[in-house]
């Protein structure tokens, strides 16, 4: 019995040394490419590890192209963004956690319809909108538009942590005289703020990431990072090197704040997603 | 009640307001342009020489305008046509667009462009006095010119001596048949039976690409893919067969690139300049600047070969336009009259369209020998589509379906001809 | 009077929570979701007509595209959760050092979509990527990933569940967490084999799971775009061509906004039956489960 246990370990850790491996093969090769020369990549055939080490692609990624200030564009978009949609989604998922209203189920269906739509389903409408709005290509006009995805994430998230409030802290709150609201800011937010944090968080880097709507709505002054590393491949030369090596200056920031914040993380988007 | 006195001292007033306005009119008609703010700038290709033009240039408005900022934005040019057509349209486009010429007859047509005769006659340019007037030919509706040529360019074949001299090949090739033996001359193979160099490389994607290296192909076969009055697609002909078979026939050999389905012509011309390819279809540009410059090795230039001769190029090179929803047009002109004046013109692509910087330069070495020839005899305008984009696309799609195997020839010749009379269809509709 | 509007507007009501998540799916969602049905029945000049419905009927590359999204929706979905749930069972077996393994297989999901895709494109590259010349050195053939349009939608499938799979496996992961040790023990007392306890147990109990999690796994594949564009572009000859994508090209770059309103009218709706379908289908199955 015990050796079967052991066999059945051994090959346990087997598959997931697998997976890992299968996992991370990507990200090595993302590093190597990035850090040799450009001409070792165009080697027939390819090889492994190149013998030179260089981070002239490193360079000529910050000093000679724009993904600096793409990268800037992106911070600017996704905190702008997540600001905005922190103070839509708290007070609805508040409401949704706590109020026992008339339409409550039919509120929690729209949210959750609302996250099954397309992003090409209100595509050509809002280029039309926000070409006539004069919105095109500005920073304010994309940040809002990355609501349509990032809102109904978000309302669902926070409804989810403040549900796990026992209603006696309000109730206590509510007892010492104050009002309903004010209990929401002075007593459930401070108790729910890792919570929302990693709602913010999560958010964020929807925003960061998100490519449809970028790539439609900004052309050179609101280019975000995403939509800067897929037009990377130009004309006189298909740099790979200078691209893995922006690829990996648009990756680190969201893994390094993965690490630090991966059990709030997770805990948010398990409990959001599967309680629905 | 309307006294005499304010009768007269309102008709007074008026007068004199009509006079400073006439006065201030044609004042500003020759008035030096006002820079100020900031300058959107698209180009395409990151090739050294324009980045030096474009950064200098920026460099020098900077200086010369104390508070104007350039922004300069490179756009691949697989995005080139699309990118530039989405934002003209939705008025977020930039304030000089360098584009290839074959654009911006279309850009012209749907009205996105700016006329440029004022803005260049206020900083001091006679457009049509210090440029061939041929090149205005697809940009211009009467006297109203929407462009400033920069360069002209027409395509070539280029090889790699060394190989070819120890393939014992003297020649360069000269027609189909000769590129088709030396190209199955030149693949060579490692013990193992891999492919170590790849004996010709054309571009299997990227819809510019392709137009610029298959409809030549199909000139030479004696087809086109429209009328002259771009009426009716005249794709479905026994030329087109016959260049789509030649061009496919590298692949399904085994002489150009497995990858060839990735790969555009960037792909490519980087395995010529690394080794991996023997012969490739480049610009005078992309050569001297990546092969000449470093002296990686020596280049072999030749007539573009056709099916029993010399083929026609389409004429390719950069104009300078201002888009019309563009929002510092004044900036845009110094922009382009300092890119497109004598220094600028020295600095940067292949051939110069000012007619004093083409004059004084050499191009008639063995290098540049066959570039001039092709420019000056053997070159003629691609067909203007409105949406250039499209139509390339077009035939992107047609290449890549035979290619893979998962259409006929004859079905995607057909499929391309409809879509191209579709195209065409809605063009004239208008 | 003053007063008493004062006194009706400052009074506690729950509408006034949802105010500005109104404002912004009302703008956001509702207006476009409604005004791509006015532009669908309209044409450029402004007169109503259905000839964009029609028109696209009869166009192949619209039910192309509605083929490979299908397809592709079907592959994503099935090797989601079949990874998913192997890993998730893997992880629960709590051995040593599965905290670290479950960290690790998050990082794909983490990367930023575009990043992912750069460095996929280049390992799948004919000449110069590194995974056809392993498996040419391994088994001495060539698989040219991205250059056969009847596979080349595989291998970006492949490609979207290397990301997608931590995802799904950290919900099954949960799921499995909340079947109490209990039941486990009963099993060995009545002496029921691993399979058994999977089929009988395992599965069953985590059936509201799984279902979410499909729904899930079923619209966020629909809904793809950047793996399209950024790997292929919807080549070799539109083989990858997904439905988002084909709505921006003919939409956005062609510029016929009535025509792609249709074409994103029809997509929408097909999203929306799915899920309802999914879940009616669904809820049935469970009360039948139980």
């Amino acid at each position: 019995m015990k050796k079967r246990k052991a066999a059945h370990s051994a090959l346990a850790y087997l598959i997931l040394t697998a997976a890992v491996a299968m996992a991370l093969f990507p990200y090595f090769w993302m590093i190597t490419c990035a850090v040799r020369e450009q001409k070792e990549l165009f080697t027939i055939p390819p090889k492994l590890l190149s013998a030179s080490v260089s981070l002239d692609n490193f360079t000529y990624v910050l000093t000679r192209t724009r993904i600096p200030a793409y990268m800037l564009n992106s911070v600017i978009i996704a905190t702008s963004a997540t600001l905005m949609c922190l103070v839509v989604a708290i007070p609805a998922g508040y409401a949704l956690a706590r109020f026992n209203f008339k339409s409550r189920k039919l509120v929690s269906s729209g949210v959750i319809l609302f996250k099954l739509l397309p992003q090409s389903a209100a595509l050509i409408p809002l280029f039309i909108l926000m070409g006539k709005l004069g919105l095109m290509d500005t920073h304010f006009g994309l940040s809002y538009v990355h609501l349509f995805t990032m809102v109904p994430f978000a309302i669902w998230m926070s409804r989810g942590f403040f549900k796990t409030v026992p209603v006696a802290v309000e109730e206590a709150a509510l007892i010492d005289g104050c009002s309903k609201p004010n209990a929401l800011l002075r007593v459930v937010l401070p108790i729910t703020a890792p919570g929302l944090f990693s709602v913010g968080v999560y958010a964020f880097m929807l925003s960061w990431e998100e490519f449809i709507f970028a790539y439609t709505f900004t052309s050179s002054r609101a280019k975000p990072v995403s939509v800067g590393i897929a037009l990377f491949l130009g004309e006189d030369a298909n740099l790979w090197g200078a691209v893995m090596a922006s690829a990996i200056l648009m990756g680190l920031p969201v893994l390094i704040v993965f690490f630090l914040l991966q059990d709030h993380f997770i805990k948010g988007i398990v409990g959001g997603a599967v309680k629905g | 009640m309307l006294s005499a006195k304010k009768l007269w001292s309102m008709l007074l007033c008026l007068t004199m307001l009509c006079a400073m306005v006439t006065v201030g009119a044609s004042a500003a008609a020759s008035e030096p342009l006002k820079v100020q703010g900031e300058i959107v700038v698209w180009y395409s290709g990151a090739s050294e020489s324009r980045v030096d033009l474009y950064e200098w240039a920026k460099a020098v408005i900077e200086k010369t305008y104390p508070g104007t900022t350039v922004t300069l934005e490179v756009i691949p040019m697989a995005e080139l046509a699309s990118r530039q057509m989405t934002a003209c349209q939705s008025g977020m486009g930039p304030d000089v667009m360098s584009q290839p010429i074959a654009a911006t007859n279309g850009f012209m047509k749907l009205g996105l462009l700016e006329p440029v005769n004022e803005l260049m006659a206020r900083a001091g340019r006679d457009l049509l006095g210090e440029f061939n007037p041929d090149f205005f030919a697809l940009m211009r509706d009467g006297d109203t010119l929407y462009g400033v040529p920069q360069s002209r360019t027409a395509l070539a074949l280029v090889y790699n001596k060394a190989m070819l001299e120890a393939a014992g090949l003297t020649e360069a090739p000269k027609t189909w048949a000769d590129v088709q033996a030396y190209a199955e001359k030149l693949t060579q193979k490692d013990a193992a039976g891999n492919v170590t160099v790849y004996g010709f490389a054309l571009p299997g994607t990227s819809g510019s690409h392709i137009w610029y290296r298959l409809i030549p192909e199909i000139w030479g076969a004696g087809g086109d893919i429209c009328d002259a009055e771009m009426k009716t697609a005249t794709l479905d002909s026994e030329a087109t067969r016959k260049a789509l078979e030649y061009y496919c026939s590298f692949y399904q050999n085994g002489w150009a690139p497995r990858s060839m389905l990735e790969n555009d012509q960037t792909a490519c011309s980087q395995m010529f300049a690394s080794g991996a390819v023997a012969m490739t279809i480049e610009n005078v540009s992309w050569i001297r600047n990546n092969i000449l410059k470093d002296n990686l090795f020596e280049v072999g230039v030749a007539l573009y070969p056709g099916m029993s001769g010399t083929n026609t190029a389409g004429l390719g090179g950069w104009n300078a336009c201002i888009p019309a929803s563009a929002k510092n047009k004044e900036g845009a002109a110094a922009f382009i009259n300092l890119v497109t004046g004598k220094e600028g013109m020295e600095k940067q692509l292949l051939m110069p369209a000012l007619t004093e910087v083409l004059a004084a330069g050499d191009w008639t070495d063995s290098f540049y020998g066959p570039y001039s020839t092709m420019l000056a005899d053997h070159s003629r305008d691609f067909p203007a589509f409105e949406n250039a984009a499209a139509a390339q696309n077009v035939i992107m799609n047609m290449v890549q379906s035979v290619l893979t195997g998962s259409a006929t020839m004859d079905d995607a010749i057909a499929g391309a001809n409809a879509e191209i009379q579709a195209l065409l269809d809605e063009q004239n509709a208008e | 009077m003053y007063a008493r509007i004062k006194r009706t507007l400052c009074r506690e009501r729950i509408i006034y929570y949802f105010i500005p998540a109104i404002i912004v799916l009302g703008t956001l969602a509702l207006y476009p979701l409604i005004n791509n049905l006015w532009l669908s029945v309209h044409v450029k000049s402004g007169q109503w007509s259905i000839g964009n419905y029609t028109r696209l009927f009869g166009d192949k590359w619209f039910w192309n595209a509605m083929l490979i999204t299908g397809k592709w929706m079907l592959v994503t979905v099935a090797g989601e959760l079949l990874v998913g749930l192997l890993l998730a069972n893997l992880i629960n077996l709590k051995m040593r050092g599965t905290k670290l393994f479950r960290t690790v297989l998050m990082i794909p999901w983490m990367t930023p979509m575009i990043a992912v895709c750069t460095v996929w494109a280049w390992m799948y590259n004919g000449d110069f990527g590194i995974l056809n010349y392993g498996i040419n050195k391994l088994l001495g053939t060539d698989i040219l990933f991205l250059s056969s349009p009847s596979t080349a939608i595989l291998w970006l499938a492949v490609v979207y569940i290397w990301k997608r799979s931590s995802f799904v496996m950290l919900m099954y992961l949960s799921g499995l967490q909340g079947i109490s040790e209990d039941i486990y023990d009963a099993c060995k007392i009545d002496g029921a084999s691993w399979r058994t306890q999977l089929f009988k147990v395992t599965l069953p109990l985590m059936f509201p799971v799984i279902r979410s999690v499909l729904l899930i796994s079923i619209i966020t594949a629909m809904n793809q775009f950047t793996i399209a564009y950024s790997i292929t572009r919807g080549g070799p000859s539109r083989s990858t061509e997904l439905m988002q994508m084909y709505i921006y090209n003919t939409g956005i770059a062609g510029f016929q906004y009535n025509y792609g309103a249709a074409a994103s009218t029809i997509f929408l709706a097909v999203v929306l039956c799915l899920a309802v379908v999914y879940i009616f289908a669904t809820e049935k199955a469970e009360e039948d489960a139980f």
